[in-house]
């Protein structure tokens, strides 16, 4: 009787052992949905939006002075001084390429508050 | 982050080709901010350059102009790179906040005019070959937390122009932080002060290069006026001129310095006025030297 009962256990032993085995080698079973995605294929929900900085669109952050008119290596004195009598408090900070950009006449910063002007980096000629 | 960082080596630059003696930036208002920019007052190999970088100034009543912030900015070929204020009156045109500012081959760096012209903060400024970096004429309150100096003559000279007033009546401080006076600084001047307008100047850690002549005074002020000089090594500059003006004379503290080409104590101070040398040490030993008041 005792071996027949010792029989009865090995076997539902062996027989769980079996389901637990398989159970873990199928990761769709293992894995929990709610606390990690299948790797390598992101869900939308859990991607950020790509940070757009569309200098040359309508909608840009920025006053780009190479859209209104500003060419590197020549005279820009009049499309700056317009940027800055427009583009003052509330408004968009005024965005300068790189290169040289000649002035002639005195740049004026008009009589308010606030304003930007962005470089694309100080350094030498 | 913006279009065309200074990540990617990108300078932009505003080149002066005006009238020689013009200014490229006039700033009229108040919180603006400008950066990651260079102001070049000439074309390279064009005759004369331009008189003022950027001129800060109030054209008449309304806002408090001033108060702008330079976080990255370079000025280069200019008689004065900064102007602040053009008459003694003018108000405002105070508190304007540098992060990282080089000025190169300038007459001047920072010329203040009005006597409301206070609060000067540089981040980290870096001089080469400016005849005078900063340049009193009225106002005061400078505060700079490093500063790196090739060549050029005086370091801040504080005048006595007729008309020309400090902020208040004697309160003006000058505080610099972390100096170094590279090997091209020969017979530079640090502190040149012209009359008797008082002013609290305090220079701490400070190393002068070693072929910096001995032949110039490094420091000469005048008056009511007291002058900190802490923890500088290689402190060998053996001239500090001290004028009594109207039978007051100035304060010079050394503190826990090392004298480069100490000899005596006598021999530091020309002229007439306080020396006072506070746990300092021999040349690049730590032999001490014993604390004495001097008076001439």
């Amino acid at each position: 009787m005792i071996e027949r009962m010792d029989v009865i256990r090995g076997f539902g032993m062996t027989c769980f052992l079996f389901m637990a085995a398989a159970f873990a080698a199928c990761p769709a079973w293992a894995e929990d949905d709610d606390t990690e995605d299948t790797p390598g294929v992101p869900e939308a929900a859990d991607v950020p939006p790509a940070p757009v900085i569309a200098a040359d669109s309508d909608d840009s952050s920025f006053y780009d002075l190479r859209r209104h008119g500003a060419v590197v290596g020549q005279d820009c004195t009049e499309v700056l001084q317009r940027a800055l009598d427009t583009q003052g408090q509330h408004r968009k900070p005024i965005l300068l390429p790189a290169g040289p950009l000649l002035i002639s006449k005195t740049i004026v910063a008009p009589f308010k508050v606030g304003g930007q002007l962005l470089g694309s980096g100080r350094g030498g000629r | 982050m913006k279009e065309g960082s200074s990540l990617d080596g990108g300078v932009t630059a505003l080149v002066w080709v005006g009238p020689p003696g013009g200014t490229v930036l006039e700033m009229r208002g108040g919180e603006m901010e400008v950066r990651d920019l260079s102001i070049i007052g000439r074309p390279i190999g064009a005759e004369g350059r331009a008189g003022i970088g950027i001129l800060v100034t109030k054209p008449g009543k309304g806002i408090g102009s001033g108060k702008h912030h330079f976080p990255s900015l370079h000025i280069e070929d200019c008689e004065i790179a900064i102007q602040v204020g053009q008459k003694p009156t003018e108000h405002n045109c105070d508190n304007l906040v540098f992060g990282y500012l080089t000025v190169t081959n300038c007459g001047y760096g920072l010329r203040v005019m009005n006597a409301m012209g206070m609060g000067f903060k540089f981040d980290y400024v870096h001089t080469r070959g400016v005849g005078e970096m900063f340049d009193f004429w009225g106002g005061g309150n400078l505060w700079v937390d490093a500063w790196k100096i090739i060549a050029g003559n005086v370091g801040i000279h504080i005048r006595d122009e007729p008309g020309f007033v400090a902020i208040g009546k004697n309160n003006a401080s000058y505080v610099c932080n972390n100096l170094k006076l590279d090997a091209n600084s020969k017979e530079y001047k640090l502190i040149q002060q012209d009359g008797n307008k008082p002013a609290l100047i305090v220079l701490n850690h400070g190393h002068i290069a070693n072929k910096v002549s001995l032949e110039k005074p490094f420091i000469e002020v005048g008056g009511n006026t007291c002058v900190t000089l802490r923890d500088w090594y290689n402190f060998k500059i053996g001239k500090i001129v001290a004028h009594e003006i109207d039978g007051v004379k100035p304060n010079i503290l050394l503190d826990r310095c090392r004298l480069g080409a100490f000899t005596e104590p006598q021999e530091f101070l020309i002229g007439k006025g306080y020396l006072k040398l506070r746990d300092c040490m021999v040349g690049v030993t730590t032999v001490p030297v014993p604390d004495v008041l001097i008076e001439k």
